[in-house]
């Protein structure tokens, strides 16, 4: 009984923390954003006050929309984008939920808030909306196969070099940093599958150039296009936490180490040490996929994006896996 | 081809169907360039072969605009062509002048040779109540909501009243 | 959704995409646009008509407010459509100072083009600098006429505001500026592989469907019509400063009538027009700025006047047409304004046949349309007006409902 409300306020402060963090990114990516394009921008906080002000304004329901299916989706989509966290390691710390879940149910999860986007638009019954969800669909289809070439390399890797541990844990992936595994060859390899995997991330996020399903100038911002109010402060927290999981999902599988043992903290220094380190990790990758991607390109269409990521960012993360390969050649 | 050389053709080739042909020439800048403003008159029923005959001048005749004038008997319909373009300084503007009778103000569509002319003509349709024959249905500028007013008619077909600060939905009356 | 279904979807009057009122409707089946069609007339303001109640000088503030960027350009046409008419002969110096106000505005309305087609794209990086550059010919416009959008110059027979010698210098230094900054725009424009890649042979026009279609202006001539007022029917000073047309080939070498042509030409006309103004400033010649100061006098004269007169002026949209009739009284018998979109929105329907629904918006951008100067018609009185009250009391009825609700949130 003691574990179980242990593990809920646990979650609960994970879950809590993690939505915070993620706004205040998102607060800090807009406002970097128009500092590079010499604007001023707005305050970092702006996520909060845009939320803020969505829970007052009025929840417009399109009168010939499937209603409940429209308004549970948002939901789901901040839930399953929240539920991420506890499952991946977060901050520094090992997963909570570890015993139960593992990187396949965490890309399962990932799937789900674009594929609630889609179905909440396609129950709104508008042109743009429906419009924009194919286009989310399209693009998941080209960008999954990407993400699985990748942890299948990880788990390939894994189960050569650690035959005893479960491969698929973050647990196993903490401990056997990957970079670690392989070298020469095979280290260029793991650094394409790197790129492949931040070249997925503005997809994932639907942010420039691959903000397709929502193309602001085009079809309206598409699958948001109904929403309002609340759904849409739910939408756009998921958005936002989105973003801070996949980016935490690419630290785990790439840079999973944690400073505190390099630097022998006492242990509550420790944990804050590692935080920050953390969010420095996370915020570098942010930068490098979301940030200066979104100021320097156009927006694609979605035949360009979804034949850039089935034959170039594939064929990427393919390299990656070949060299690894050749370099377990090579070991043996 | 010179500007004064194709005043000259236009003149030969449309000699039969025009009248009241007057040449305006300004002059601009320090070199003192002629610019051309040729206008004629044409009735209603040449209208549609001098239109084409211009096509013997110049492979694609520029079709500008048409304006419309409600001069009391007679709805004016003005079409204004430039010929020669593309040759620096030599552009003729011409205009040609159709007088339309108030009481059967019908004319023929000149969209089937020149087709960016569909506007203007649905324009003049809408604006001033006159029957194009041969044009596409459908209006371009007004609300259907609109039909029987015509603006640009000066007599009880105009709009004679007009929404004034609309939130309060005053209206004033104009003479 | 059913691939073999079409669907039709309707990019405005109300669309991000779209700064102006205007509705296109397209066809679409999957993402391929089968048919397009437009419907103008939802911002009519009736200004032709208030024009014919009001004196000559007093619509000249009204033709300045046909259009927010083409503030010189239709006043402009207006002036010269009168002295047309009246058989006014401008003073040299006013043609130049008209020029060189005619050019400042073109430099601002294609940088405008140019930020906001990036905007279209989605590049905002692009739209943010090439907006922030063109602050400096705003500055400069102030700084010539003393309004940054709204320039308030021109007068019948001449400009209101000379340039003194003093004021050159300035001017010379945003020519100066200009000139770095091209060579930067250049770069962005031409060598950007996402912009090419969305841009190129996309929304083609033929020469041909050009022609046929009555095109004018930089869309024309980036489908090879080599047709310009500035050079075929010179006004202004425009006659000494032998203008030629600009058609893509001039850069590419090719035409091909795309989006990417339609960018290329304004970006080499921004650099045309700056080369116009050093011109104009080294050979602006003495004398006087007005035909007629004494204004009330100029009225009298134009009272007297019963002739017609029409004037072509290259907006930088294309060609505009402004023609009216005098019959000796103080209001205008007929005013007649073709703006070039008026024109050119023909031209939008074949660009987007066998196009992408995502190539829509800069499609219809790429002509620069500016549809409060291709809409201006007048209200009637009939019933219909009511419709327009209706949304507006449904409009005020909302606010208060929303107005109310916020109190109560505050309560709590």
């Amino acid at each position: 009984m003691f574990n179980i409300l242990h593990v809920a306020a646990h979650s609960i402060f994970i879950i809590t923390l993690a939505l915070l963090l993620s706004l205040l990114f998102n607060g800090l990516e807009r406002k970097l954003i128009a500092r590079m394009q010499a604007r001023i921008g707005p305050p970092i906080i702006q996520p909060f006050l845009d939320i803020k002000k969505l829970f007052i304004k009025e929840n417009i329901v399109p009168a010939n929309s499937i209603k409940w299916l429209f308004n549970a989706m948002p939901l789901v989509a901040l839930a399953s984008a929240l539920l991420l966290f506890l499952y991946m390691p977060f901050a520094g710390m090992p997963p909570l939920l570890q015993a139960h879940g593992d990187l396949i149910l965490v890309l399962y999860l990932f799937i789900i808030p674009p594929l609630a986007l889609a179905i909440g638009a396609f129950a709104s019954a508008s042109p743009y909306a429906s419009i924009g969800a194919q286009r989310e669909i399209v693009l998941m289809m080209s960008y999954e196969f990407v993400l699985s070439v990748v942890v299948i390399a990880f788990a390939w890797l894994l189960s050569f070099s650690h035959a005893g541990a479960y491969a698929f844990s973050f647990d196993t992936l903490t401990a056997y940093p990957i970079w670690n595994l392989v070298d020469g060859i095979g280290k260029l390899g793991v650094a394409l599958l790197l790129v492949s995997a931040l070249a997925v991330f503005p997809a994932k996020v639907a942010k420039l150039p691959a903000d397709i399903s929502e193309a602001k100038t085009e079809i309206a911002e598409g699958v948001l296009v109904e929403y309002s109010g609340r759904n849409l402060a739910l939408l756009l927290m998921a958005q936002a936490v989105q973003a801070l999981a996949f980016a935490s999902l690419i630290v785990a599988l790439f840079f999973p180490w944690n400073i505190s043992a390099f630097l022998a903290l006492p242990s509550i220094f420790a944990l804050i040490a590692d935080f920050i380190f953390f969010l420095v990790k996370t915020f570098a990758i942010m930068f490098a996929s979301l940030i200066l991607v979104s100021a320097a390109t156009a927006r694609l269409k979605v035949d360009q994006a979804a034949r850039i990521y089935i034959y170039y960012v594939f064929l990427l993360a393919l390299f990656g896996l070949a060299f690894i390969g050749l370099d377990r050649l090579l070991v043996m | 081809m010179q500007a004064t050389e194709l005043i000259e053709k236009l003149k030969e080739t449309l000699a039969k169907d025009i009248s009241d042909f007057r040449i305006v020439t300004t002059e601009h800048g320090l070199k003192k360039n002629r610019a051309y403003r040729v206008w004629a008159e044409v009735s209603n029923k040449k209208l549609k072969d001098v239109v084409k005959k211009l096509f013997s001048l110049q492979e694609y005749p520029h079709f500008s605009v048409s304006s419309g004038v409600d001069t009391g008997q007679n709805i004016e319909i003005l079409l204004h062509f430039t010929l020669n373009y593309a040759a620096p300084k030599e552009q003729v503007l011409l205009t040609l002048r159709v007088k339309l009778p108030k009481k059967r103000p019908v004319m023929e569509t000149i969209t089937d040779l020149i087709p960016g002319a569909l506007i203007s003509e649905k324009e003049k349709r809408e604006f001033l109540g006159i029957e194009i024959k041969g044009l596409a249905p459908g209006r371009a500028f007004l609300d259907d909501s609109l039909a029987g007013v015509f603006p640009w008619r000066k007599d009880k077909k105009g709009a004679n009243k007009i929404a004034k600060n609309l939130h309060t939905g005053e209206r004033i009356e104009q003479k | 959704m059913n691939k073999s279904k079409k669907c039709s979807i309707s990019i405005g009057p109300i669309h991000p995409a779209l700064k102006e009122p205007i509705q296109i409707e397209v066809l679409v089946e999957g993402e391929r646009v089968k048919d397009a069609s437009f419907s103008l007339g939802h911002v009519h303001r009736g200004i032709e008509w208030m024009g014919l109640r009001r004196n000559p000088i007093q619509i000249i503030y009204l033709a300045e407010r046909v259009c927010g960027i083409c503030n010189i350009s239709h006043p402009l046409a207006f002036c010269i459509a009168v002295e047309n008419a009246a058989n006014i002969r401008v003073p040299e110096r006013a043609e130049y100072l008209r020029t060189i106000y005619a050019e400042l505005e073109r430099i601002h309305s294609h940088l405008l083009f140019l930020g906001v087609a990036a905007h279209e794209l989605g590049f905002d990086s692009i739209l943010h600098y090439i907006w922030l550059i063109r602050e400096k010919v705003l500055d400069v416009i102030e700084y010539l006429t003393g309004n940054r959008i709204t320039k308030a110059v021109l007068m019948i027979g001449g400009v209101r505001r000379d340039i003194s010698k003093k004021q050159i210098p300035k001017i010379k230094e945003m020519l100066a500026y200009y000139k770095k900054a091209y060579e930067k725009l250049c770069e962005i424009l031409l060598d950007d592989p996402t912009i090419k890649l969305r841009t190129r042979d996309i929304g083609v026009l033929s020469k041909e469907e050009a022609l046929k279609l009555c095109a004018v202006g930089p869309t024309a001539r980036a489908s090879g019509v080599k047709k310009d007022t500035r050079q075929d029917f010179p006004y202004a000073a425009y006659a000494d400063l032998d203008v030629e047309a600009i058609t893509p080939d001039v850069l590419l070498g090719e035409i091909r009538g795309d989006v990417f042509d339609r960018i290329i030409v304004r970006l080499l006309e921004i650099k045309q027009s700056l080369e116009l103004i050093e011109k104009c400033i080294k050979e602006l010649p003495e004398g006087p700025t007005l035909y007629e100061p004494v204004l009330q006098k100029l009225l009298v004269d134009l009272k007297k006047v019963d002739n017609e007169g029409i004037a072509l002026v290259e907006a930088p949209r294309g060609e505009l047409i402004h023609y009216l009739r005098m019959q000796n009284s103080e209001t205008l018998f007929a005013w007649k304004i073709r703006a070039p979109t008026y024109a050119n929105m023909h031209t939008i329907v074949p660009m987007l046949k066998d196009s992408e629904l995502a190539d829509v918006p800069i499609i219809v951008a790429s002509i620069d349309p500016c549809l409060s100067c291709a809409n201006r018609a007048v209200l009637a009185d009939k019933e219909a007006i009511i419709a327009q009250e209706k949304i507006h009391e449904l409009c005020v009825k909302k606010t208060l409902k929303i107005k109310e609700r916020l109190k109560r949130w505050e309560h709590v």
